[in-house]
């Protein structure tokens, strides 16, 4: 069976296709401001480069904050569910996700089996997603995989007490003018992100083992921050930033 | 008939005074579409949009009310009368309806409703004789036991979630004469809808006040069904009949203590009783309990009303939820991840 | 105490710095341990009660059956003052309180949740809760679900509104409602303490309150002196003893010989005092930012100087004397109905306006607490009113006064230097039209 997964985020769109159960094929693209033309534009992409026709596909599940406007789908599956199928998938034995996004962050728990026993969400405020994180690296003028290493060269996180990203952004740009080394100011940050993410998680319902997905799950200073605040190691399957589009595929093989 | 305007954070007000003195009560509800700009000159942007969505719609519509009536309930009732106040130049009417039901409470509960019915009365020259009362006490009566009955027929018929909330809006608006009119034909026309949908899966609605038809648009498109739930615009506001059997004022004392009870008052135990009976009555076991941004009795309630609901062994997700026309798509992904793991 | 350095030594550091920060003298500060280390002694002793009741709750009443108060926003305040409160706050929001939620209490059940003393917020289980509702439904709610979290009993005390366009007819029908509940209040207290009430025993603690308050007041009033002896920073640190009337003789005491040291200083309460008036004198409306006393140091340095606030007077609203049991209850009553720090808008309006006027005012702040939302508002139309009065700039300055997660350093700073330049400009105007 050939099934594909589309997740379409804020900022990003993602496919995978699973022949059986061989992860054949994934791809990320950004969404830009025409969610119909991404998807369909990655679709045509990708069977071009497996040189399969649209026939050729079993299944397809879309997940994601677009997931509605993919017509062609047999079924629409919210990414939560499909975060948890994806981690099923690379990670089996994983009991709690935490997966940042562009706008949501989240945080997944397994039971034993492998099912969604609970979730949260953030709240609608940038604080503690990827989005946070892309204001500030713009006000550091690093590009995000810098900003994710630099971190980890810190000899101490700068203490950055504003939560609202534009106050943020303005406590950062003060910071730089008072001298500050640049990569205390991204330990700060990352601290201030994983302070938010854990606050939403609570801390009680976290159970090991822990992974996390998202485009954020490539920056390895908030995933040291989180390991630190959690007191828990944190793994990142190499198909982190695709994983909802890998869950999307894997539950089009059970429908 | 003249429409007196009220704002009211629970189900505190006594539409019935206002009746018997010749007026249709208006609950305010705001406009959603409106927004809250011109209220947000005088809030804070971070109070609670729905209070400042209603002294949004007060701004506009100030000629097209008589008065306009407040009910101590919330802090945003209590500390934004003065602003209305300032700013509009209808008669304006306290009415301190007390925080417990306790004897001591009745008492200053009983002392309030007088002074608001002498108020009325000097105010617009009328007379709210005991007749008046108790004939509007029995006019409400007579759209409280038809809003029960149509409510019931949300867990076996297909009623939609807007459709419910189109009712419930329709009784707090209307004249009270037409809204016996309407009640009447839907009293016809649901008992011969088609079964409740398999697809759909029934839930308890809890927590803030919805009150405009997105909300309950993206619970529906959601897959989730409202089939009890305890809110102003909800059952909150039908439950219970007014006691026809004693002196109309006391009557409305009495009628004050056997309503679902809101989260701005306590003892809380009385809230957490009847969503557990209502929960017990239906047979559900599935919870949504919301609170909109910025309301704090709702969001301190949340994780008690969780916990306590997870222990008897209800599924339940709380969220908190914006005041905006547009689908909120945040909330709709958690609701129907809510639904999918129900089913 | 020794359990809490060892395991949460960071927090204690950087506790220790921040109370180090604020204004106190050896007194001040020996006051403020003496509290926290009663509070503990009061919740070990297995014969004496304690109750926690929130600010403005007649905590008389509990003095009258020997209960201890343990005051949660007190601790809230302390932790605010040592600077530790967020990783609290965040420990709340983590067991599902929302963000928006008022940081007095957040701080307080995540402190009390991560086992901090009182010192850093945390509340020793009390044998009872009370609380109001004059000031916000937090006080309500939040109490009841202490109560309710920690198997405590609760005592609601419900306060009706007196809003703007009422008059004494509704004061005294409210009075009549509140004084009913005292006496509700009074089989609470028989019932958990097993004690019997005495109007006796009450009327001297009352005598004390009113005499500690009459102290304290006059302190207050001598702030309209050209300069003030005292200033806001301080201030509010400063009156805590009749706050928490955990000791009313050792407040009186305290007040009464501070109120000599101002008195041969100062003379009789006179606006042209000994000697140079502050560059700008202000008031400051709504709770102070815990978190950032350096804000004032910083506003000081550039001659800003607060020398009145509804928040400090509310808690001297017991000076009127009062002889018998009823017409004490009713003063009471009063009392809770006219707080200057929730009066409505009409009275609001004339009160800031009468102490512009005697207290020398050059501007106002209104802190737009994102924690308390009763009190913010109508701040536009607060502000819109004394602009056309008096003609002095007014700040609407937006913060939070637990959480500092809500204070932007850049921001704040920039509205103040207008606000400066504003009053500045002002003296200016004045000058030139006075030459």
């Amino acid at each position: 069976m050939r099934t594909i997964g589309i997740d379409i985020g804020s900022t990003t769109t993602k496919i995978a296709v699973l022949e059986n159960d061989q992860l054949l094929y994934t791809e990320i693209v950004p969404t830009g401001y025409n969610v119909d033309k991404a998807w369909r534009e990655l679709l045509a992409a990708t069977l071009e480069n497996l040189r399969l026709r649209e026939s050729e596909i079993d299944r397809l599940v879309a997940t994601g904050y677009g997931r509605n406007s993919v017509d062609i789908a047999d079924r629409r599956i919210t990414e939560i569910m499909c975060h948890a199928a994806g981690i099923v998938y690379s990670r089996p034995g994983t009991r709690s996700v935490i997966d940042i996004g562009g706008q949501d962050s989240k945080f997944i728990q397994l039971d034993a089996d492998g099912n969604v026993a609970d979730f949260k969400m953030n709240d609608k405020c940038a604080a503690g997603t990827g989005r946070f994180l892309e204001v500030m690296a713009r006000a550091l003028e690093l590009n995000l995989e810098d900003f994710g290493r630099l971190s980890l060269v810190a000899n101490r996180a700068v203490k950055i007490s504003s939560m609202c990203t534009v106050f943020a952004e303005s406590e950062v740009i003060s910071l730089i003018s008072r001298g500050e080394e640049r990569e205390n100011i991204i330990a700060g940050i990352h601290e201030s992100i994983a302070g938010r993410v854990v606050s939403m998680m609570g801390r009680s319902g976290v159970k090991a083992p822990v992974a996390m997905t998202g485009g954020v799950a490539r920056n390895q200073g908030i995933r040291k921050a989180l390991e630190e605040k959690l007191k828990l190691n944190i793994t990142v399957p190499e198909t982190a930033q695709v994983n909802g589009a890998v869950g999307a595929a894997v539950l089009a093989r059970k429908i | 008939m003249q429409t007196f305007a009220y704002f009211d954070s629970g189900h505190e007000f006594p539409e019935e005074i206002v009746m018997a003195a010749g007026f249709t009560p208006y609950k305010i509800l705001g406009d959603v579409e409106a927004g809250t700009g011109a209220a947000d000159e005088y809030l804070h942007t971070y109070f609670c949009p729905f209070a400042r969505g209603a002294l949004n719609q007060a701004l506009a519509a100030d000629d097209d009310w008589a008065g306009i009536g407040f009910a101590h309930g919330c802090d945003a009732t209590n500390r934004h009368y003065d602003v209305w106040r300032r700013h509009l130049g209808q008669p304006f009417f306290w009415v301190n309806t007390p925080m417990k039901t306790n004897p001591t409470a009745r008492v200053f509960h009983r002392r309030g409703l007088d002074d608001f019915r002498a108020d009325l009365e000097k105010a617009y020259g009328v007379a709210i004789t005991p007749e008046k009362l108790a004939a509007a006490i029995r006019q409400s009566n007579r759209i409280k036991e038809k809003m029960r009955r149509l409510a019931a027929l949300r867990a076996t018929r297909d009623i939609t979630n807007p459709e419910y909330f189109e009712m419930v809006r329709t009784a707090v608006q209307e004249p009270r004469d037409r809204v016996l009119e309407y009640l009447g034909e839907l009293e016809r026309e649901w008992p011969a809808r088609p079964a409740f949908p398999r697809a759909l899966v029934p839930v308890l609605l809890t927590g803030s006040d919805v009150t405009f038809p997105g909300w309950m648009e993206v619970m529906e498109e959601a897959g989730l069904r409202v089939v009890r739930d305890d809110l102003s615009l909800g059952e909150r506001y039908f439950h219970a009949a007014i006691p026809e059997t004693v002196e109309p004022l006391k009557a409305l004392v009495e009628y004050y203590a056997l309503q679902p009870q809101p989260a701005t008052r306590v003892p809380s135990d009385r809230r957490l009783d009847y969503l557990k009976t209502a929960l017990w009555e239906s047979g559900l076991n599935a919870v949504v309990s919301q609170n909109l941004k910025f309301c704090e009795p709702y969001a301190i309630d949340a994780p008690w009303i969780v916990n306590e609901l997870k222990k008897q062994g209800i599924r339940i997700i709380h969220l908190e939820r914006e005041y905006t026309p547009t689908l909120d798509h945040q909330a709709l992904t958690r609701l129907e991840t809510f639904r999918q793991l129900l089913e | 105490m020794l359990k809490f350095l060892t395991q949460h030594r960071d927090v204690a550091l950087s506790g220790i710095k921040g109370f180090k920060n604020q204004p106190l003298t050896p007194k001040l500060f020996g006051l403020m341990a003496e509290y926290t280390t009663k509070s503990k002694i009061a919740h070990a002793n297995p014969w004496r009660k304690t109750g926690a009741p929130t600010a403005g709750f007649p905590i008389e009443f509990l003095l009258a059956f020997d209960i201890f108060p343990i005051h949660p926003e007190a601790y809230a305040c302390y932790a605010g003052s040592a600077g530790v409160t967020r990783s609290a706050i965040e420990q709340a929001e983590s067991m599902g309180y929302s963000r928006d939620l008022c940081s007095y209490m957040k701080t307080s059940i995540g402190a009390t949740e991560l086992g901090w003393p009182c010192d850093f917020g945390g509340v020793p289980k009390p044998d009872l809760y009370t609380s109001a509702n004059m000031v916000c439904d937090t006080h309500v709610k939040w109490m009841e679900n202490e109560a309710r979290r920690r198997h405590a009993p609760y005592f609601g005390l419900d306060v009706p509104s007196h809003v703007a366009g009422s008059g004494e007819e509704e004061l005294e029908r409210d009075i009549d409602y509140l004084v009913a509940q005292f006496s509700d209040l009074v089989t609470f207290l028989e019932k958990h303490t097993g004690k019997k009430f005495s109007e006796e025993k009450f009327m001297r603690i009352i005598a004390k309150s009113q005499e500690a308050c009459r102290l304290y007041d006059e302190i207050l009033q001598y702030r309209r002196s050209l300069p003030a002896p005292q200033y806001f920073e301080y201030q509010r640190l400063f009156m805590l003893p009749v706050a928490v009337m955990w000791n009313l003789d050792g407040c009186i005491r305290y007040y009464r010989k501070t109120l000599e040291e101002i008195r041969k200083r100062f003379g009789p309460i006179s606006p042209a005092a000994s000697g140079e008036r502050e560059k700008y004198r202000l008031i400051w409306e709504g709770i102070t930012i815990w978190y950032k006393v350096d804000l004032y140091y910083w506003l000081a340095e550039r001659g800003a100087r607060f020398v009145y606030e509804q928040y400090t007077e509310s808690f001297a609203i017991r000076r009127r004397q009062t002889t018998t049991f009823n017409e004490t209850l009713r003063q009471i009553a009063r009392e809770l109905l006219l707080l200057p720090y929730t009066l409505n808008l009409e009275k609001r309006i004339a009160n800031f306006e009468r102490k512009i006027d005697e207290y020398d005012i050059d501007g106002v702040v209104l802190h737009a607490n994102l924690s308390c939302r009763p009190a913010a508002a109508a701040q536009q139309d607060v502000k819109a009113a004394i602009q056309k009065s008096r003609s002095i700039p007014v700040l609407i300055l937006s913060a939070d006064m637990n959480d500092p997660r809500s204070y932007a350093e850049g921001p704040v700073r920039t509205r103040f230097e207008s606000f400066i330049e504003m009053m500045e400009a002002r003296r200016a105007g004045k000058e030139a039209a006075k030459s």
